[in-house]
């Protein structure tokens, strides 16, 4: 049954609808004028062929529309808060690449929002087709705030004030404000020409003409032909290229110099990772506490697309910098803290679905991961299991590796804290995934580890 | 006695609700503001520097050209 997406509902020039295989775009009435000159342009259609717009071809109007349009599905939607700093930044350069090829052809953006963006693997793809206009030579861009919020705000908190800045994009969904970044930036931020201009002196003009009754003569009189607008990308450019990542460590960014596996026991793990993944491949596999994507790698072979979560941004920007140089097109990297996990959020908490309510995987797997889980963030076993079971379709399957007490690493999380985890059990685990729904197929123990790997297949309804 | 330090003592705290006010701007006309408008200036004015930057670039192309050789 077709259903309209919860998070489109802002644009008047169309909706969009899925059924969950399907992805219907409606264009209403009033884009007609807008499309009909896109169209005879040939713009919309280079710009798929080159891969930088999602493709369409058109369906039967649905009812209440002037035309339809079925486009291209993602495999998985993804957020700007889940991004890492590089997949931001592609992100960023995408829209203002097509923003400029617009400008050329006499079009223009008239929205910047990050999340008309997402990715195909490592390749971003701009997924909006309304969201160009006919340029009447003489406008402003009304997108430029957007675009700052959007992508130079949170771009230049992360490059020079931390890693952890990117989560600011979940709790502003249309941006995080200028002001705002302004003040959490260091003082040496200013120096940079670029965030000087689109930042401080920008957020700066706000502040001055925030009334818009004082403002309004200026902003009428106020105009920009073609020329002064393909400037303003070029600047914007210059100045999102210029951000690099930040050299600061962080608690993950080195785990696989940091296991306890013997050469011959992180073989074996390997192997049967492998040999799981190939018995059940399918669509969509997680791989929670991916790291930089060590077993993720394992799984694409056999999944079409591969998520490849982890609460650490520098061990993702790793994994999705070393993905983008190969090309790959199946793994896709997310920052995701999986104790608080992206929630539901936007208007009515509807507009941005939950990372649970977008998974609906084939495969999930939680490698070295449940100790931390239990005794790093506190959450118990019964309530794991009811997680991973919650991220699997009916008649998928979770790959658990249970990490005992007796573990090195187990032994070094508890070395200064209370152990307050007698239920910390192989039996207790076992209980807890059966209790979930999920069935126990096989179990695997790991050579020279006291570790056990284990096969749960979720109940069918 | 004590009614007449009631009196001052709302006086003046009275006088200082009404200073407040005055020096500090109201909060609550916020959602009246508009970010789109410093956005519109903002960008004028930085699309005319990167116009001269783009100028001068253009200028001094040839001489980085022949350095860079």
């Amino acid at each position: 049954m077709l259903l309209q997406d919860a998070g489109s509902f802002r644009d008047i020039s169309g909706h969009v609808f899925t059924d969950g295989t399907t992805v219907l775009r409606t264009v209403n009435a009033c884009y007609q004028e807008q499309w009909e000159a896109l169209e005879a342009s040939g713009f919309l259609q280079r710009m798929e062929k080159e891969g930088l717009l999602v493709r369409h071809t058109e369906r039967p109007p649905l009812p209440g529309s002037w035309k339809t349009l079925e486009v291209e599905r993602i495999p998985f939607i993804s957020y700007p808060y889940e991004w890492s700093f590089s997949q931001l930044k592609q992100a960023a350069l995408l829209t203002l690449q097509l923003q400029k090829r617009a400008l050329e052809e006499g079009f223009i953006l008239k929205d910047a929002t990050a999340y008309n963006v997402q990715f195909v693997g490592s390749r971003p793809v701009f997924i909006d087709l309304l969201s160009f206009e006919k340029h009447d030579g003489k406008s402003a861009w009304q997108a430029y705030g957007q675009f700052c919020r959007h992508f130079v705000a949170p771009l230049a908190l992360i490059a020079k004030t931390d890693w952890r800045c990117g989560l600011l994009s979940r709790q502003w969904i249309d941006g995080v404000p200028l002001d705002l970044a302004c003040r959490l930036l260091p003082w040496h931020a200013r120096l940079s020409p670029g965030l000087y201009l689109h930042l401080y002196l920008h957020a700066g003009m706000q502040k001055k003409y925030e009334d818009g009754r004082k403002a309004a003569a200026k902003v009428r009189s106020a105009t920009m032909g073609r020329r002064q607008l393909l400037d303003l990308a070029d600047s914007l450019e210059r100045c999102v290229a210029g951000l690099s990542a930040p050299e600061q460590n962080t608690e993950w960014g080195e785990y696989y110099t940091d296991t306890n596996y013997t050469p011959a026991g992180a073989e074996e793990k390997s192997r049967i990772v492998e040999r799981v993944a190939a018995e059940h491949g399918g669509e969509l596999a997680v791989d929670l506490g991916a790291n930089t994507g060590v077993f993720s790698r394992m799984l694409c072979g056999h999944f079409k697309t591969v998520l490849a979560p982890d609460m650490d941004p520098r061990a993702v920007e790793k994994h999705a910098v070393s993905l983008a140089a190969s090309g790959n097109a199946a793994i896709l990297p997310l920052v995701l803290d999986l104790s608080s996990p992206s929630p539901d959020s936007g208007w009515a908490c509807r507009e941005r679905r939950s990372f649970m309510a977008r998974c609906d995987a084939d495969m999930v797997t939680a490698l070295a991961l449940c100790h931390h889980l239990v005794m790093g963030a506190g959450i118990p076993l019964p309530h794991v299991a009811s997680f991973m079971a919650s991220l699997v379709r009916p008649g998928g399957i979770v790959l658990f590796e249970f990490v005992p007490r007796e573990d090195s690493q187990v032994q070094r999380l508890l070395a200064a804290r209370d152990d307050i985890f007698a239920s910390y059990t192989l039996e207790r685990c076992l209980e807890s995934f059966a209790e979930a729904g999920m069935r126990e197929e096989a179990s695997f123990s790991i050579r020279d580890s006291v570790r056990t790997l284990h096969c749960f297949r979720k109940e069918s309804r | 006695m004590s009614a007449r330090k009631n009196f001052r003592l709302l006086l003046w705290g009275g006088m200082a609700i009404a200073m407040y006010i005055s020096f500090f701007p109201d909060t609550a006309h916020a959602g009246y503001l508009d970010p789109g408008s410093g956005s519109t200036l903002a960008q004028v004015i930085i699309a005319a520097a990167a116009g001269i930057r783009r100028f001068w670039a253009g200028l001094l192309s040839p001489f980085t050209r022949f350095f860079k050789k």
